[in-house]
Parts: structure tokens; sequence; C-alpha cells
């Protein structure tokens, strides 16, 4: 997959040179709605959420069936409409144009729409089968298999070893970036399902529920173990504790108003999260240092800035050395500066302290959020493989382990990561299991791997006129001393408007709201879901288009309902390169001065079409001499209902 | 356009915005539409006689009115062309002919001798 | 020659890449290899788009065939893969719409007379018996589709018949004539070009004349090569109009035109048909008239880039180019071609908007008709001609 990004201007010089060319889809009996390759956005996603679909739902104003869409490969819609690192929005070509589309606010709108709605029901078609299936962990991979497997039919019973489910999503993230409520809302729909929901029980021997009542096992209890700074005496002296013990506690209500300097080490969302709670517990100092620059950060750079509005304070290319206490009490932390030397295996520059650059600094307590690791102490000895950092070995596509019928997911195979790739680890260990105990699994789904080609991204790029993107609103100053969400949702009105700069970049995306919206011209979705085109049939295919001078609408209408004006792309006049002699006549024809002279082999010219001016009219057709000029489709149709979309 | 689907017909090239009198008085025209009649070039005239067509009109707006400016005067030196040769190659020339406007030409039989 | 004879042939093939080295398609560097369309066509019979388009291509100029140590004249076996082609249905861009395919094959089908005679006037004496025939060819009908400025095919036809009647020839101009079928052969279309060939023999045959002069190099070839090979040997001798007038020079008076030109020679005429001398030998006759050669001449000249009107594209306009400048470079104000089609060809070449202007294309009949002081009345304007015919219509 050719992974260059192109800016605007290189589009355009690529169009005009002849190098790229608009796909053309045109026949002159039927007209295909090409659906793949996909948009960057949904091929991005590593749950495979269908992001341009529902984007532009939303900005049609249809809330219901963006949320369906939703749905379809998330379950967790409100959870990662705030916390996912958003991998779409950093292929999103908008920001080619000015900023990507804000493709988290938008789906953590939508999920607050689901929540006025009803409440999550298995569709009536749905099998009833009789095995049972283990999911260990309550966290984003053991939710969304349990969902995905409930769906199927199976029956789910979700193992939790906490009191209350979530996993990370409760004991790591903040209230103030997720609040409880909505975790609790988003497994509740899940368990709305028919799932059971064991709490308080922890599992240690995953291999031991295989065969006795469950048909298979997933594996997903993540990654809670807190790696230490690795200073003598850490476990000692009191006034050092681990990010995630710090957290809940905080969460629980059990950690004190603190008082004094926090020190929080580390530089990953962890750090930030533990920082931003003690800051609204009271401390009134508090500083993170991390051992390289801000530049190699983990956190999420929304995240940074948000604690640094609310008072923390940044120390780069430190990291700490030993700890300074007196009667077993901390007393500060003794530090050394880095110097950053060649890049490790990371890829990231390697902090080299710097010999006599050693200070102190004083503290009250010291956060270690240096990383976890998976428990799996246990499971050493066993038929499983485990690493030295305690990771399981699994299958990447299947998520099966060495011991049949015992799936792993999530934290515990790949180490501390996302949430958006423990929900894809949970879809895949869902399908795995389905296909290993089902006869009638159907083939699954392509994978997606290709985006849109460029040529189908070009058109959007240059038409899109630069709107700035939707700011979500926080709460004011004062309320973010206390645990109250920071983060606003959009209303209505931003959400369409900021769904409206989605430049729906390749064909359709099948959200098949033209089915059915047509019937003057059938259009028939072929196999949804499939590699099948969508076909749409038509007299001819001049006649289609009037190249109305207005815009480029075409009405469709539905019998008995009011007419919905469609964004139809127009057909347009193209050079067959090899064919062009230059003699310039069509420059001349062309009253919309849409063809120019591009120079493209040995000094020679060839004409060229401008894709935004041509209108199609194909007077440079009828006075070409050697038929290198033809009429054709210039992209694929977009048929959105309600307007002009762009 | 296959051959085999136009011996004995007349076909009509008509933009989509020419009048619709000529195509509503002959119901038996077969009608293809383009965006304007400017794109229509002589060697399509000429092969749809050449294929069996009775009659070909090629159906447009009024020259001063044509949404693409020379549309009609572009038609006009393609349909000219058609024209000569038929005339040449001993066929009647009005068998192609332009109407941009509201002319109302005289009715032709619809049946005509094929090529 | 059957298929099998033509995959015997180019198993022949030395794969040397000499044919290649000259051909002046190949030059262009668009991909165009005369070795590679012979290899593929003939040992592996894919068929494939790409294929095709390379095999409408050649130009037929047989630049390869006068270089190749197999003897293979590629040109022949382009034709018979393009005949094999058409009969599939496949066939490569054709210029102009289709338009000159689509009178061509007309003129083979229509029953109808044509009326291709308009463009006589009363001065030029033609006769109806006699022992000379003027294939006139399609003059009439490049006449109404090409508008290059200088370019007027009928007038070249008048002054063909004035060039005759000085040398005392009265020639008979058949009125039904139809087109030799040369495009439509090197088209693959052979059951019309048979057709067209049928019908122009039937003329010929009773007129009872003993001599076919032709103002078209490609209409000579084709009755020379391609009716002969198929119809038996003509029992008329053939030959082009400069021929005829090299040899009845010392009728022929010509006046000073003071200036330098050189000369194009037709691939038809030159490296089809071996006649180099006879355009050469009335050039100089013509006082004052300083010919020099290009670069690339008589058997090494490079094609005007004519396809038969199929593929004409980036390749072509570059070795037109390159024609051009060999012209220019002579320093000639006039470039003489002896053939209506290199005379439409280059003119097309020079009539883009890219920079090149020169030099200027004459016909070497309207060159010897102006010498001798033949050139009639002011050409008669367009329209005219055919208008009372109802060729224009009031619109």
């Amino acid at each position: 997959m050719n992974r260059t990004r192109t800016t605007t201007a290189g589009i355009r010089k690529a169009l005009a040179s002849g190098r790229a060319v608009l796909s053309f889809t045109g026949s002159s009996e039927k007209f295909r709605i090409r659906r793949i390759p996909d948009s960057p956005c949904r091929v991005a996603c590593p749950a495979g959420v269908n992001v341009k679909a529902y984007v532009g739902l939303i900005g049609a104003g249809d809330f219901d069936r963006a949320l369906e869409v939703v749905r379809t490969s998330n379950p967790l819609p409100g959870i990662c409409g705030r916390v996912c690192t958003h991998p779409c929005e950093s292929e999103c070509r908008r920001q080619e144009v000015d900023a990507p589309v804000a493709v988290r606010p938008l789906k953590r709108f939508i999920a607050d729409h689901a929540l006025k709605s009803a409440p999550a029901r298995l569709p009536p078609e749905t099998p009833r089968r009789t095995e049972r299936i283990a999911v260990i962990g309550s966290g984003p991979a053991g939710l969304t298999a349990a969902n995905d497997l409930a769906r199927l039919g199976y029956q789910v019973t979700v193992f939790e070893a906490n009191a209350q489910p979530g996993g990370m999503l409760a004991l790591g993230i903040p209230p103030f970036r997720l609040p409880r409520e909505t975790i609790r809302q988003e497994i509740d729909s899940i368990m709305d399902l028919g799932v059971r929901l064991e709490a308080n029980a922890r599992i240690d021997d995953p291999a031991a529920l295989l065969g006795r009542d469950f048909a298979a096992v997933f594996y997903a209890p993540g990654a809670h173990r807190s790696l230490g700074l690795g200073l003598p005496l850490e476990n000692e002296v009191a006034g050092v504790v681990d990010s995630l013990t710090f957290l809940r506690k905080a969460y629980a209500g059990d950690q004190r108003r603190l008082a004094g300097t926090m020190l929080v080490v580390g530089g990953g969302n962890s750090a930030i999260d533990s920082a931003r709670t003690a800051v609204r517990l009271g401390a009134r100092k508090v500083q993170v240092l991390y051992r390289r620059t801000r530049r190699e950060m983990p956190a999420a750079p929304e995240e940074v800035a948000d604690a640094e509005h609310e008072g923390v304070k940044f120390t780069f290319r430190v990291q700490p050395v030993g700890l300074l206490h007196e009667n077993g009490r901390l007393k500060g932390l003794r530090c050394i500066r880095n110097k950053m030397g060649e890049p490790d295996a990371s890829g990231r520059r390697r902090p080299v302290p710097v010999t006599g650059s050693e200070f102190d600094t004083t503290a009250t307590l010291v956060i270690s959020a240096v990383g976890q690791q998976p428990e799996t102490q246990h499971l050493a000895g066993s038929a499983l493989s485990v690493s030295r950092s305690g990771t399981l070995q699994a299958d990447p596509i299947t998520c099966e382990t060495s011991l049949p019928g015992l799936f792993a997911g999530g934290d515990v195979v790949t180490g501390p990561s996302t949430v958006i790739d423990a929900m894809a680890a949970g879809h895949r260990a869902a399908r795995g299991i389905h296909v290993r105990l089902a006869t009638d699994a159907p083939p699954g789904p392509a994978t997606r791997t290709r985006t849109a080609d460029e040529l189908e991204l070009v058109a959007s790029c240059l038409t899109a006129i630069p709107v700035e993107r939707t700011r979500t609103a926080t709460v004011s100053s004062r309320m973010r001393k206390h645990f109250v969400e920071v983060e606003l949702a959009l209303t209505e009105s931003e959400a369409i408007a900021e769904a409206k700069r989605c430049l729906r970049c390749g064909p359709c995306s099948e959200c098949v709201r033209c089915h059915g919206y047509c019937s003057k011209h059938q259009i028939s979705l072929s196999v949804p879901g499939s590699e099948e085109d969508i076909q749409l049939r038509f007299a001819g295919l001049d006649s289609l288009f009037p190249d109305s001078a207005a815009s480029r609408e075409v009405v469709v209408c539905r019998p008995g309902a009011r007419p919905i004006a469609a964004d139809v792309a127009p057909v347009i006049c193209r050079v067959e390169r090899t064919l062009c002699r230059d003699c310039g006549r069509c420059v001349e024809a062309c009253i919309h001065q849409a063809i120019k002279p591009m120079t493209w082999h040995e000094e020679m010219k060839t004409a060229s079409v401008d894709p935004l001016l041509c209108r199609g009219c194909g007077h440079c057709i009828a006075v070409c001499p050697s038929g290198a000029l033809r009429l054709d489709c210039a992209a694929p149709v977009l048929l959105l209902p309600g307007g002009t979309g762009r | 356009m296959s051959a085999h689907s136009v011996v004995g017909t007349d076909i009509a090239f008509r933009c989509n915005w020419a009048r619709e009198t000529e195509p509503a008085r002959h119901p038996e025209l077969e009608v293809v539409r383009v965006a304007c009649i400017g794109r229509i070039p002589a060697g399509l005239l000429l092969q749809a006689i050449e294929h069996g067509a009775g009659q070909v009109l090629v159906l447009g707006c009024p020259e001063n009115e044509c949404r693409h400016q020379n549309g009609v005067r572009l038609a006009q030196v393609q349909v000219r062309i058609v024209r000569d040769l038929l005339h040449l190659l001993g066929l009647d020339p009005d068998r192609v002919r332009l109407v941009a406007g509201d002319e109302s030409p005289t009715p032709r039989p619809a049946a005509h001798p094929g090529v | 020659m059957n298929m099998d004879q033509v995959l015997a042939e180019t198993l022949l093939c030395q794969e040397c890449g000499r044919c290649t080295g000259v051909c002046p398609v190949a030059r262009s560097g668009l991909g165009f290899s005369p070795r590679k369309v012979i290899r593929q066509a003939g040992e592996s019979r894919t068929q494939s788009p790409e294929l095709d388009r390379a095999l409408f291509t050649c130009l037929g100029c047989d630049r390869c065939a006068a270089v190749c140590p197999s003897g293979l004249t590629i040109s022949d076996l382009i034709i018979r893969l393009r005949q094999e082609a058409y009969q599939q249905g496949r066939t490569a861009t054709l210029a102009h719409g289709g338009l000159l395919q689509s009178f061509m094959r007309m003129m083979a089908t229509t029953p109808d007379r044509q009326h291709r005679l308009d463009w006589l006037d009363p001065s030029l004496r033609v006769s109806t018996s006699g022992d000379t025939i003027l294939f006139v060819g399609c003059a009439p009908y490049f006449d109404r589709v090409f508008d290059f400025p200088g370019l007027r095919p009928v007038e070249t036809a008048r002054n063909a018949v004035r060039l005759l009647n000085r040398v005392g020839i009265e020639p008979i101009l058949l009125d039904d004539e139809r087109c030799c079928g040369h495009d439509l052969l090197w088209l693959g279309d052979t059951g019309n070009f048979r057709l067209l060939a049928e019908r122009n023999l039937a003329q010929i045959a009773v007129t009872g004349a003993k001599r076919l002069v032709f103002s078209c190099p490609e209409c000579l070839r084709t009755f020379k090569l391609d009716y002969q090979s198929r119809f038996g040997k003509s029992s008329l001798e053939l030959l082009h109009i400069s021929e005829l007038l090299a040899r009845e020079l010392s009728q022929l008076d010509p006046g000073a035109m003071p200036g330098r030109v050189t000369f194009h020679d037709p691939c038809r005429l030159g490296r089809h048909l071996g006649i180099y001398d006879p355009p050469r030998e009335l050039l100089r006759a013509v006082p004052e008239l300083e010919l020099v050669e290009m670069k690339h001449s008589r058997e090494q000249a490079t094609c005007c880039g004519g396809t038969a009107w199929v593929e004409c594209g980036t390749a072509v306009k570059c070795l037109q180019n390159e024609r051009l400048a060999e012209a220019e470079a002579t320093g000639a104000e006039r470039l003489v071609t002896a053939c209506p089609k290199c005379d439409i060809h280059l003119r097309c070449a020079l009539s883009g908007t890219d920079a090149r202007t020169g030099p200027e294309i004459v016909n070497m009949i309207n060159l010897l008709a102006e010498s001798l002081g033949l050139t009639g009345p002011e050409p008669l304007p367009e329209s005219a001609v055919l208008a009372d015919k109802g060729g224009s219509q009031d619109a």
C-alpha cells in the first residue's frame, strides 16, 4: 500500500501532468459505484469501524443509522468517543485542507444519542447456540468479544477479578476523562444481550475452564502489574506509589487530600492521568518528570495540554536515581539530567545520563508511571508460552494460543496498548472462536488493507473550502478541580457541521441509504458487505447528467415522497494521452477553458482536461482528429441525501 | 449503438435542453441524449447512415441560446461535412439534418431504404 | 498469405532488432517495436489491447523491410495480423471519429452512383474514350473533410488533368470511381477492400484503356501490388503521374521559380515501388528551382506519419516533427511531396498550436502546374461547388 502523503498541490500537479486520472466507472449500459478500496479512516481503524459511513450519516442528520453503523464494529462508542487515540483522525485526508475531521467527538456525540434510544436487543433472527464461552476480563477486549459472541448466539459468561467491571477503563482512566456512568451504561448495553457477568471472580487457570463447562475461553486480563522505578528501597519507603494503585484509591474515594509536592515519573497517559488526579486531590505542586523530551512522550498531546492547563508542570530529560528519605518516609528524589543519544530499538533517542548533573528535589509523594506488565507469573510452566515481559503468545489472526480452545488477546498479548487495539483483538478472538466452533461460519470479510487510490482522493481535496475544525468545549477551570468530565459533547448542529467537513474519500461507504431511494433508476446492492459493486442502471451514459450550470445536483424521487437532491458526479472528458497530437484544437474549442497543454514526452505536449472545470459538453471530442478525447464518468457516484453535502 | 439496432429507424441526437417538438411529433424516433450537440462528430452521423438509419436528426437549441456558447455552430460544421459526403456518395443529403430552434421542418416519411 | 504462412514467416525473424533501429515510430520512444510485435504476435499469439494498439501503430513505411536480413516484409505480416484482428472485431482507435473509414466502406457498398466529378470545369479536357485513365482517388472526399490552409485536393485533381492536357493527353475519368481500398486494406477490412477492387476493375475493364495514371502513390501501390496479387496481372500499364510526365519532359517548358525546395519521398512511391527519380527529374527541370535533399531521402526517407487513419497520436506527431525539422534544416522554403496523403498529414502536423510553422508544403503536381502557368481561374469558394446540390444547409 502506497502510504506516501500527497499534498493538494502535488495532487493537482499529478492530475495536470496526466500522471493521475480520476477513476472512471461508466459504461454504456450500467453505471456502477465502485465499492472498494476504502477510505483511509476506515483502513486505519484497528476495529474496522466504518468511519466514513457514520460520519456521512451524521452529516445527513440520520443519527439512528449512524449509531447502527458504529455499533456494528464498536460496542463501546461512548468510551471510544472519549478516550480513543483516533488513528482514523491521523489518516484523515481533510488534514490536507485544514485539519482532520473530529471523528472522536462525533463518535461520542452519536453514543450520547444512543443513551436516549432503546436498549440494545439481540435481533430476533439470532441463532441460539448451545456452546458456552468464557471471557476472562471485562476490559475492552473482553467486552468486545462478549458482544460479538452474544450477537452470534453463544452463551457468554464474563469473569471479572475486581468488584467493578471495565478493566483498565475503570482502573486506569480517570472519571474526568471517562465518567463511571458511561462505563456502566455501555457495559450494561452489552449485558442486555444476555451476557452473564461474574464479578470478584479471579481466574488464574483459564485452561481449567475448558472442557468442563466452556467450549472456548478468551483470556483477556490486561496488563496491571506496574513496573517499578528500580530505585533502592523503593518498596520500603513510604510515599512511593505506582500509578495504578494511586488511581484506584483515588477513584474509590480512598485517597486522602494531598499536600505538598507530587512528582510523577513517566510520560504516558498513565502519568498524565495521575498528575491530573493529583491536582484534583489538592496537591499544590504537581510535576511530571520524563526522561526524554516532549516530542517523544507517548501521552496524547491533548492530554498533555489539558494537564498543563490545569497547572501541571513538566520537566524533561530527567530521571530519578535515588530516593531521599528519613525514618522511612520520603523526603525527596535525587535525579540526574539526560542528554539525548542515538535512537534505540523503538526509534526514539536513547537518554544518556550526564555524569555530575545530579540534583535533589523535594517531594511528599512520588508516583511511578513507567509502564505495566501482564500478571502472568502463574502461567509460567503451563503449556502456554510466556515471554520475558510477561506477554502471552497467540495467533495474530485467530487469537488462539498453543492450547486449542484457549484464546488470548488485548494487553496480555501485546503489552500495554490502546483501547481500540484491545477491541480489535476482541473482534478477532470472537471470530476465531466462531470459526472454530461453528460449521456455518461464513467466510470473513476481506481484510481492508488498501486505502482509496490517491486518484479518488484528488477531487475531494481540490473542492474543499477550508472550514475550521469544530473545537470541543471544556468545562470551566473551576470545574476542573473536581472529577467531573472535562470535555463537553458537541451540540447537534456542531456535529452536523463537523461531519460535513468530511471529504468522503474514496467511493461508496456502504451506508446503503441509497437503496430504496431511487425509483426512477434502479439501485441494487449486490451482496452487502462483499466486494461486489453496487449497480445503477441507466439508459445511457450521457443522458443521466444534465450539466446544470447551477450545480451538479440531480433530483432523485421516490413515489409518494418528497424529492431528495443528491450529489452526483458529472460526466467529463478525458484525454487518452498517447493519442494526443498536441494540435491544440481542443484547447481552442473548450469554452470553459478546462483544457490545457501539458508537457509530457520529449517536449511534446498533451492535452489535459481539468476535471473540475470540464462540463462534459464534448466540443473537444468533436474537434479532436485522433480520437484522443473521450467522455467518461468523472468520479464514482456519491449518492447521499440531504443536499450537496460538501 | 450497434449496427443491427438502427436499420430502418430514424435517429435523433438531441441535447438536454432542445425543444421537444420534433421528438414529440415523431414518437418512433430513437432519441440519443447528449449534453451538447457540439460534441456530435461527423463520423458518428455518417456511421448512423452507414448502419442503416433512415434519417439522422441533430436537435439543438437556437444558436444564440446554446448553453455551451458555440455548440450549435460546431454542429453546423459537422452536419455540413456529412451532407457534402452524402452528396458525393450519391445519397440524399437531407438524410442528415440539423434542427436548431423552433423550426419544424416538413415531416419525412419514416420508412427509408437502407443503405 | 494465410495465418500459417504468417507464423512460419515470423519464425524467420533473427531478432536482430535492425527493424526497430530504423523504425520511425520506435524512435519516438513510446515503446513501439516492430521486432516485439512480430515476436509477440507470432510466437505467443497472445492478444491484448496493448498488442492491438501496437499492431495498429505501424505506418507500413517499410523502412524495416529495407534492412531486414531475413527479407521479411514486416508490413505484410502486420496487414495479415490486422485482418485477423478485424475479423475478431478488434481494432484500435480510428481517427476523425471513423469518418473516413465510414465513407470508404459506403463507397464499397452503396448501389448509388456518386457525384464525384462536380469539380470539373469546362477548361479541363477529359474524354470518355482513349488509352489513358486518370485515377483521381479520394480527392473530392478529402476536400470536404479537411480544411488546412493551402490544401485544396480538388485543385490538385484539376492540375493533374491540366498537366496531362499539356502533354497532349485527354484522360478518361471514371465517373463512379471508388476508393482504391488502400486504407481499408491496411485496417484489415479485406471484405470491403475486395468489393472496392472489384467495382473499380469492372469499370476500368469496359473503357478499353491501356494506361492507368495515378496522382496518388497509395492508389498506385494498391493497384500494382495488392490488386495484382489477388486479381491477376493488370493488362494496363500502371504509372504514377510523375513517371508519365518525366517521360514527356521535352513537352514541358516550365517557367522560372526561384527558390529552394526539398523533396519528401512518399513511402508508397519510394520504398514500396522503387520510384525515386521521376519527381526529382521534374523538379530539376524547373529553372532556378534549387532542389536539396533532406538528411534522410530516397530509400532512407522517413514517413510522413500516415497511419491509414488509425491510432494517430503522440508517436506519429513526434516523427512528423522530426521530418519537418529535417526539411527546415535544408533551408528550403517549400517541402514538395508527390502524394496527396503526405500533403494532408504533413499539413496536419503543422496545423497545431505548437510553435512549428514551416516549411510550406506543396504537392509536386501543383508546383509544376504553377511553373507551367497552368493554374486555372480563382478556386471556387468551398460551398459554392455543392450549394445548389443541397450540400450546405441553411440552418
